[in-house]
Formats: C-alpha cells, structure tokens, sequence
C-alpha cells in the first residue's frame, strides 16, 4: 500500500535562544489521521516544538514539512500566504487571553475565514455550525470571552482552529486550565475530532490527561525526543529510563503500580544519564 | 459603536451626552436662533433681563443672549478643533511608533518629552503675538502641544495588543499587520482615545475661554463665551449677575466632557474589571 | 486503639455578606499517622474546611455550625495564643505556590532556621544544624548548598520541599498538603508524593492530601473523602471508592482516568512481543 504522505514531518529540529538549546534534533512524524502526544516538562522544549512547527520562531537548523510542504525556511510573506490556506491550525493554552477580549466570539472564530477572503454572512454561517461541532450554540456567537466559562471558552478555540478544515492541529495543554465536567467536555470533542480524520497534535506535560486521545506519544527530554511509540507501549513497557520515570510518576488509580523505590531508583539512573 | 451604547446605559452618560447635545446645538444653531444681532449697539446699555432682551444687554447696548448664541460655535469650534488636532497629531503616529522600528519610535519619544515641557497656553499666546490673531491658529498650536496624551495612550493600547496571545492567534490565521491594527489594536484604543478627547475637549474649551478672555485669538468685536465673560467683569457694579451666565455654560459644558469621560472608562471599567476577576480567580 | 488528630464534625461556614453557605456539613476523622485525602476543586470548600482546621479562616467568614476538634481539643474555644502554639506543633501545613512562603530577600536556611528558633527557642548555631537537617530530610541534594541560596534560586519542587521542611520544623503530628503538588511537573509532583508519603512512614506524621485529582489522593490516602460545592457527596475507603464510585460526580472523575488517562491502557500482562519501536 502506498503512504500517504505524513500530514507533519519535523527532522533535526534545533532552536536556540541565545546561546540556550532549547531543542536539539527533535524528529516527529505525524501520519494523516494520527494522534500524538508530545510529553515534556518544565524545559523540555515542547512548546518550542510547537511554536516552531507553526512558524512562530524560527529554528536554527533542521526542517518542518506541513502537508508536504517544506515551510522551514518560509519568508514572512510565505507564511502568511500558507497560514491563510489554513492546512495547519493551533489551539492556545489559555483561551481568555487567545481570544480577543473586545470582540464577540463569533467574530473571533470567523477571523481564519475573513482572512481567506469568504464574505462575511458566508463565515458567520460556517462560525454557526462550527460552534455547534463543539457542542456549543450557535447564539454564543454573540458574547464576550469573559462571559463564557472556561470550558465553553476552550471549545471556542477549537471551533476556530476548525474552521479551515485543516489536516492538523496543534493543541498546547488543551485541558490543563479546566475543572473535570469541562476537562471531560473538550476531550470528548477531541476524540470527534479524531474520528473525523484531523490529526491532532497535543503538547503536555501530562501524559495522563492526553493518554486517551493519542494514537502515539513522543517523550520530550530537555530538548531531545527521548522514545516514540504506541501509547499502550509506552505506558506499560517504557525503555528509556526518562519515560519510565514519568510513566511511573503520573498518578494512576491503580494505586501504587509502580512504588516509591522504583522510581527513586530511576531518578539515581536519569541523573547518571543526564 | 458599542461603546456609545454602552456610555448612553448608564446615567451619568445619559447626562453628559444630552448636556453635550445641547451644546452642539448651540453651536449648531445658535447665531440663526439669535434675537437680535449681536453686533448692533443700541442706546439700552447695561439694562437688567427683560422680554426684549432676556438676559439684559451688555455696555454697549447688545443683546447678551444673543451674543451668547452667536459665540458658541466659536467656543465649541475651537474645543473641538484642538481635540482633533490633537488626536490625529498624537495618535497616529503612537500607533505607527509600535510597528515602523526603532528610529522612528526613537524620534517621536523625543519629540513628545519636548512637547510636554512647554507650557501650552503661555506657548498659545506666543504663537498667536507671531502668526497673528485668529481662533484657528491658536487652537491649532495647543493642539499640538496637547497631543503627547493621545501618544501616549495609543502607544500603551498597541503596545499592549500586539504582545497579545490572541494577536499571535490572529498571525497564525494569516493576519497582516494592517489587518491587525484595524480589527484588534482599534478596539483596544478606542476607549481610552475616547476619554482622552473628553477630556481634551473639556481642556480645550477652557483655553478657547481663557484666550477669548484676555482678548487673543479673537478680533473684537465678534462674541465669543471668554470675551462675554472678561468684559461682563468689567462692569460687574451695573449687573453682578452677569458673568454668571457665561461662566456656567463653560462650566457645564466642561462637566458635561468630564462626566462623559467618566463614563466611558466605566463602560470599559465594568467588562475590564469581569475580565480580571476570572483571570485571578484560577 | 488510635487516637484521632484531627476530627471536623458538621462544619458549617458561611459568608455573612452573601449569606451563602460555603461550607455544608463537611464531616471527618484524621486517626495519628493515617492519610486522608480530600477531593473537590476549586469552590468545593476543600480550602475553607483545611484553612478552619488550622485557624485561619479569613475574616469576614464564620463558622456557624460544627466543631473542629485538634488533638483532642475543640478549637471554638482557642484563644489566639493557644492558636499560636498548636500551629507548627501540632499542625502545619502546605499549599500550592511556595514562593509566596518564602521571603524572596532572605536566604532559604535562614528562613526555616527562624521557625527553630521562635519555636524551639534554639540559639543561632542549633538551628541552624537542625535547619541543615530538616533540608536533608525532605531529600534536598546537598542541604549545606541550599541552606544558602535564595528562593529564586530554586526550582519549584525544590521550594515545595523547603516548606515542608519548615513545615514540619517544630514535630507536628499533622500536616495539610492543600494542593501542595498542583503547580509541579508530574516527576517533581512524584517525588513530593514520594516525600509525603516517606515522612509519614519515618515520623508518623499524619496527612491531609486536598487535590482536585483523584489519582494523587488515591496514591497517599486510604481513607477519602469527596468535596461538591461545600458538601460531602461521597467517603470511604480510597479502593472501595475507586472501584465502586456511588456518587455520579465521583464517577465523572474515576470514568475520566478510565476513558482518557493512563488507566485506560494498564493491562496486568503486557505482552513485549507486540512493541514497534521507534527511537
């Protein structure tokens, strides 16, 4: 069977900011309909993967190619022109301050497409039954971000980042500001989402809020991909001594199914290893 | 605009904006709607209000109300004209000075720190004993000299905006920095322009007083509100009353611009002060 | 038979401003070295019924009905000094932000060396060995070094420890880690579990873990106790509530793990064969 070309390919990413590493040889490949979750703490240069995926700084060296196009060494202008096509979208952590606090919601979920150049009654009707999608209705259009809850405001965001109908969308810490009813909520969406066929890209520092939604899950470690590999293997069998960490530090209901020697053992390996 | 709409829910901008209303009427309407001419003598000096001449006459016999009527558009004219000047001159290139570089944010920081040294009426008078006598003119010189303001809060909205996570949003949508500037910089200036202005135009309207009062800007013997006032004070032991008239239609026009600037900033206070609460509350 | 540390019984507390009632009825026993944990998020009540517990409920809130009893003593009836005494020595406590503990200006030692000395009445130089000790015993690397420096020299779970350390400078036979490990990275938020649950193992220490993640309560606690808008809708032993969660708030949280977190794919037998690896 013939592939299909991944819908995001990241090689030997390095991004420096000043004389810091913030990310050095980073490979990803997202597959078209796959879902990976990209797991790094404090320093582990996730969001500067992000950030760079998307254009938003540039890399030092290596390549990141959207839907077969290299974007990489894209000019200003480039980027604009391939932003409007919307082929590649991204969801915020924090919707009140992604979302413009003078303006409707409506209007900031019909922004993407204004910008494509659709008229407005055209983007006003596709903010409806984007809106909808989300699980949302369609009269919110109207109100403010600050008179939603958080969660109504997160699925605001996604509704914008679909709106495009991109292949991929980057999603920072999508769930992490949100109480369980809401948590609960976004992530049913995410899992339409995936049904549908977009690829989604999540970016945590907890593997276990995105654990369910993702296909497949790449360690960060300051500034390396440490392991890639199907979730199920990576939460039961972990090679490297860094994911066997977290894997065994994120709090399951299993209770104690991996003990406090094991992982103290494992954190004497991670400092010989560095 | 939402913001009218917001202003005109509360009651003090209900007040301000029909008290205001009035005025422009005044300034509109008010040499037609004059009685009398407000140039013609007559042999009547200094006579108390009466049904010719509702407000009495002043030293030379002239109606003063239609003196006041007649001098009201060049009150208001002036107030507004130093409020516009002083927008465009200040605000513009304070929104420019966010996107144009370093040289150029560099050169207008500088000019501004000059403006706000030289004091604007002493300047005014200057400027007028140079070009000449007319409204115009002197307005237009304090309007430059009160621009930095609308520098400033230009300056600080763009700033604030374009450091923004939602106009990064809007960058990852393809957005330009035009596009930006018009649907998300503009909405974030507006308010605090709009109080800058009331408050321009209340300042403003006190210089137009002030400078008709000691006589600069206007040729006598046209009305204006300043120049019913200084030579009313001139005969204060014939009618005591008199000065009143001018001085509460400055005053509350003046009122009416402060209400309205306040007004506006609770209009902006009240969804601010939602937002903050949310974002404090995590 | 153990003595119970700690025992709320019907605590009401209210907002005389709103006259809404904050906290409704919230019941429970801390036995001497047992770990309870209590679940609820943000307005649940979690924090008032800890913050009650130690006295420092803020004004203008009230407690209207319900006793808290400390270490066999009904704290209606505490005076400010009694207060002053039970707090770090008999119960002390941490929360989620430890820099705003800690005075930024002044070394980290200092800091925990002054709870020594206003408590224990040590002089300078037996603090600070204790001060040195406690740093060790909370498993910061190389304590004389940390002693030292200044909090903003510290990461995170580095500060977390400190005040633990301070915490339980002066013995006490409580500790309250509200939200202690909420703003940390998972492994850093491990190794304050780990932590907790070691000091409880060495000195005894009996725990209150508030968290609004069930998981982080279920690794310390076997005992637990569920927070909705300032009730209690659901107690009992941590397994039996895991397992069999009667209340469907208590579901929403077990089902969230089961659906989208790590439980999902715990299987007991893993079979090696079937990993594809890459890196």
């Amino acid at each position: 069977m013939p592939a299909e070309p991944p819908v995001l390919q990241v090689a030997d990413l390095e991004v420096r900011y000043g004389r810091t590493t913030a990310l050095a040889r980073a490979a990803l490949t997202v597959a078209r309909g796959e879902t990976v979750g990209v797991i790094g703490e404090t320093g582990s240069g996730k969001s500067t993967l992000a950030r760079a995926v998307v254009g938003l700084v540039a890399p030092a060296a290596g390549t990141v190619t959207i839907a077969g196009e290299e974007v990489t060494a894209f000019s200003r202008r480039q980027w604009r022109a391939f932003r409007r096509r919307g082929i590649a979208q991204y969801v915020f952590q924090d919707p009140l301050r992604s979302l413009d606090p003078h303006l409707p919601v409506g209007t900031s979920v019909a922004e993407p497409l204004l910008l494509q150049g659709r008229s407005r009654p055209d983007a006003n009707a596709a903010v409806r039954t984007y809106l909808e999608r989300v699980h949302l209705s369609p009269d919110l259009a109207d109100r403010y971000p600050a008179e939603l809850s958080g969660g109504q405001r997160q699925r605001v965001a996604v509704a914008r980042a679909l709106v495009t109908d991109p292949q991929v969308v980057v999603l920072d810490e999508p769930v992490s500001a949100l109480d369980a009813a809401n948590r609960v909520r976004v992530l049913e969406v995410l899992t339409e989402l995936r049904e549908a066929g977009t690829s989604l890209v999540f970016i945590s520092h907890d593997l276990g809020s995105v654990a369910g939604v993702s296909d497949r899950v790449a360690v960060l470690h300051r500034g390396a991909v440490v392991e890639t590999a199907p979730t199920r293997s990576i939460v039961n069998a972990p090679q490297h001594p860094y994911t066997r960490l977290l894997v065994g530090s994120a709090p399951t209901l299993a209770t104690g199914a991996v003990d406090r020697e094991t992982r103290a053992e494992l954190r004497r390996q991670l400092l010989t290893v560095g | 605009m939402t913001v009218l709409r917001a202003v005109l829910r509360l009651p003090t901008g209900r007040t301000a904006v029909s008290i205001l209303g009035g005025v422009a009427l005044l300034a509109g309407l008010g040499p037609v709607l004059a009685p009398h001419d407000p140039l013609a003598g007559t042999d009547a000096a200094l006579t108390a209000p009466s049904a010719a001449h509702w407000l009495g006459t002043d030293y030379l016999g002239r109606d003063v109300l239609s003196r006041i009527l007649a001098g009201a558009p060049a009150s208001v004219f002036g107030a507004v004209l130093v409020a516009l000047i002083a927008l465009v001159v200040g605000a513009v290139p304070g929104l420019l000075s966010v996107y144009l570089g370093r040289w150029f944010e560099w050169l207008t920081l500088r000019l501004v720190d000059t403006l706000i040294a030289l004091p604007f009426l002493v300047f005014a008078v200057a400027v007028t004993a140079l070009l000449g006598n007319g409204i115009g003119q002197a307005m237009a010189t304090v309007g430059v000299l009160v621009s930095p303001v609308f520098y400033r809060v230009a300056r600080a909205a763009a700033l604030g905006v374009s450091r923004s996570q939602y106009v990064e949003a809007a960058v990852l949508a393809g957005a330009s920095t035009g596009w930006i500037v018009r649907r998300h910089v503009v909405a974030q200036v507006l308010p605090p322009i709009t109080i800058a202005l009331a408050n321009t135009m209340a300042a403003g309207f006190v210089v137009v007083a002030s400078l008709t009062f000691l006589g600069i800007g206007v040729q006598q013997p046209a009305p204006t509100w300043g120049g019913v006032l200084a030579s009313d004070l001139g005969y204060l032991a014939f009618r005591p009353y008199a000065p009143l008239i001018p001085t509460v239609l400055i005053m509350l026009t003046v009122w009416a611009f402060n209400l309205l600037a306040d007004a506006v900033r609770d209009t902006e206070g009240a969804a601010g002060r939602a937002l903050q609460k949310e974002v404090s509350a995590r | 038979m153990t003595e119970t540390v700690l025992s709320v019984d019907d605590l009401h507390v209210r907002d005389p401003r709103s006259g809404t009632e904050l906290v409704c009825g919230v019941s429970f026993d801390l036995p001497a070295g047992g770990a309870l944990g209590i679940v609820g998020e943000s307005g649940s009540g979690k924090t008032l019924t800890c913050r009650t517990a130690l006295g420092i409920l803020p004004a203008p809130l009230e407690v209207t009905a319900g006793r808290v009893t400390l270490l066999g003593r009904d704290t209606a009836v505490l005076t400010e000094r009694e207060w002053r005494e039970l707090r770090g020595r008999g119960i002390g406590a941490v929360f989620q932000d430890p820099g705003a503990f800690l005075n930024p200006s002044l070394r980290i030692g200092s800091q925990v060396a002054e709870v020594l000395r206003v408590g224990k009445r040590l002089g300078r130089r037996a603090a600070r060995a204790e001060a040195v000790a406690l740093l060790d015993a909370v498993h910061l690397r190389d304590p004389e070094r940390v002693y030292r420096q200044y909090p903003h020299e510290l990461s995170g779970g580095m500060l977390q420890r400190v005040v633990i350390a301070a915490a339980i400078a002066l013995d006490p036979q409580i500790l309250i880690a509200d939200e202690a490990t909420t703003a940390l990275d998972v492994t850093v938020q491990a190794e304050i579990l780990d932590l907790l649950a070691d000091l409880r193992e060495r000195i005894g220490l009996a725990l209150v873990v508030v968290s609004h993640d069930l998981a982080v309560v279920a690794q310390l606690c076997e005992e637990v106790v569920v927070l909705r808008d300032g009730e209690v809708v659901e107690r009992g032993a941590t397994a039996a509530v895991l397992h069999e969660p009667r209340h469907p708030y208590t579901r929403l949280l077990v089902d969230e793990h089961n659906r989208y977190g790590l439980d999902r794919y715990l299987v007991p037998d893993f079979d090696d064969a079937e990993l594809e690896h890459a890196g």
